[in-house]
């Protein structure tokens, strides 16, 4: 029988190390998986500037190994690369995400970055209301699309109509709508943010003084008599990428609300780290995001904003999003 | 005994374009670092201010094609470099004029809102342009000015 020996310093430090996994591993239990790749899509527009410069700003490192930002031009190619299975997290117009929704398309709304980013520009001083715009040329970009629907709800508002009280020259996109205005074939142009923007710097340089004569938000809440905002766009996520990730989409929301802040404190920087990613020029982004009503809401928050817009811009029918408002499914 | 200077077909017709080309580009330059400047755009990206300077000149060629026009014509039958050169303060505060009286019916801001500066700073590039195009036109195809001789004791 071997006498019995107190443990020796090498004894010891095995059994340190062959404790340590246990010690740890409350921690190791807490940690998420990683995502490998966290890819934002966006509208080479205001809200995409948040996400840029939250990626820029590596908002997102502690749940993905990478963290990226890109533009699509088009509504169709958002379309395209939802179905696709290419763009899984993506700043969609909230009309399109609630249509998509209601038609039985896995997407569902995490929350709105814009409270709306429309405007009527013009150089003429006589305009500055709605009714102003009675037997006035406007520019109108995206027939069809969100911001004429509004458009046409607000002339309806106010006894107008589009067809009769004033002629409507559409344009095949912002930038064409304000090349309409610059170039006086038309005298007002209804248009978006950083278009708008666009527009009033041109025109500075070009001494006609352009300006934003009709904020379409607050004439919006006035003929709604709420809150003058428009829930224009927000960040939709596809259910594939919730099922597999949906435990991380806290610190994402909360990423973003932290970029959104810096943003709108700091235009400048936002607007150099965005400028790549969005296609567009920095100074332009700049200008604009002042003017892009940039906000960070969750959408169950802006919820009843949301609705309230949804139900005023589909009509009776709301053929637009399938006919009725999307569920409590829709709003993360 | 006297000493014959000449005033004109000093140079050769080739140093002389090449000198309006350098003119051009200092205009160019002006015309950028100009909407940079009035138009605060920060931070700096230079095809964005390129496009807004050059746009600027166009939405002003545009509106005013007949007086574009008519200045370059005008360049191109002023026999002297010196006198085209003298010609265009002239066609500034011409151009000044032209906007307060016609400008605000063509969309742009009065000239009691723009000022006198306001608009010479606003039309001294737009109106350099076509009078130094004129006064390229007229090196290039129109034989040099007979020299002007000066005799001095």
């Amino acid at each position: 029988m071997t006498p019995h020996q107190p443990p020796n310093r090498r004894a010891l430090l095995l059994g340190a190390l062959a404790c340590a996994p246990v010690l740890a591993a409350p921690g190791l239990l807490r940690a998420q998986p990683r995502i490998g790749a966290l890819a934002f899509s966006g509208p080479p527009a205001g809200p995409s500037v948040t996400l840029a410069h939250a990626v820029a700003t590596d908002r997102f490192a502690d749940i993905a190994e990478a963290a990226s930002m890109s533009a699509w031009r088009t509504p169709d190619e958002l379309r395209a690369g939802l179905t696709s299975g290419n763009i899984s997290l993506s700043i969609v117009p909230v009309q399109a995400a609630a249509n998509l929704y209601n038609r039985g398309f896995p997407i569902r709304l995490a929350n709105v970055m814009t409270d709306g980013l429309l405007y009527v520009a013009t150089g003429d001083d006589t305009i500055n209301t709605i009714p102003d715009l009675k037997g006035r040329t406007i520019a109108v970009p995206f027939r069809g699309d969100t911001p004429e629907i509004l458009f046409g709800q607000l002339l309806t508002h106010h006894g107008l109509d589009a067809a009769t009280d004033m002629q409507i020259t559409y344009a095949g996109s912002p930038i064409e709508a304000m090349q309409l205005l610059l170039a006086g074939r038309v005298e007002a142009a209804l248009n978006a943010e950083p278009a708008t923007t666009a527009a009033v710097i041109q025109g500075r340089q070009a001494g006609r003084n352009i300006r934003r004569a009709i904020d379409m938000q607050a004439a919006w809440g006035e003929m709604t008599g709420a809150a003058g905002v428009l829930p224009q766009a927000g960040l939709a996520i596809t259910g594939d990428w919730l099922d597999q990730h949906g435990d991380a989409l806290p610190l994402i929301m909360a990423g973003i609300e932290t970029a959104t802040a810096e943003v709108l404190a700091d235009p400048a920087t936002a607007a150099s780290h965005a400028t790549g990613a969005l296609s567009m020029p920095a100074p332009l982004l700049a200008a604009s995001i002042p003017h892009c009503n940039l906000v960070a809401r969750t959408a169950t928050q802006a919820r009843a904003d949301i609705e309230r817009m949804l139900t005023a811009m589909t009509g009776a029918d709301m053929a637009a999003i399938n006919g009725r408002l999307p569920d409590d499914g829709f709003y993360l | 005994m006297s000493r014959t200077t000449t005033t004109s077909g000093k140079q050769s017709r080739g140093t002389r374009l090449v000198l309006h080309l350098l003119v051009l580009v200092v205009l160019l330059v002006a015309a950028i670092v100009q909407a940079t400047f009035a138009g605060g755009l920060w931070p700096f990206d230079l095809r964005f201010s390129v496009l807004i300077a050059l746009g600027g000149i166009a939405v002003l060629a545009i509106a005013w094609w007949p007086a574009v026009l008519a200045l370059g014509l005008f360049a191109v039958f002023l026999p002297r470099a010196r006198l085209r050169l003298v010609f265009w303060p002239v066609a500034v505060l011409a151009m000044t004029a032209l906007h307060g009286a016609f400008g605000p019916g063509l969309g742009f801001v009065p000239l009691d809102t723009l000022g006198v500066w306001g608009a010479v700073a606003l039309y001294a590039i737009p109106t350099a342009l076509p009078i130094l195009g004129g006064s390229a036109l007229r090196e290039a195809f129109f034989r040099p000015t007979a020299p002007v001789e000066r005799s001095s004791p």
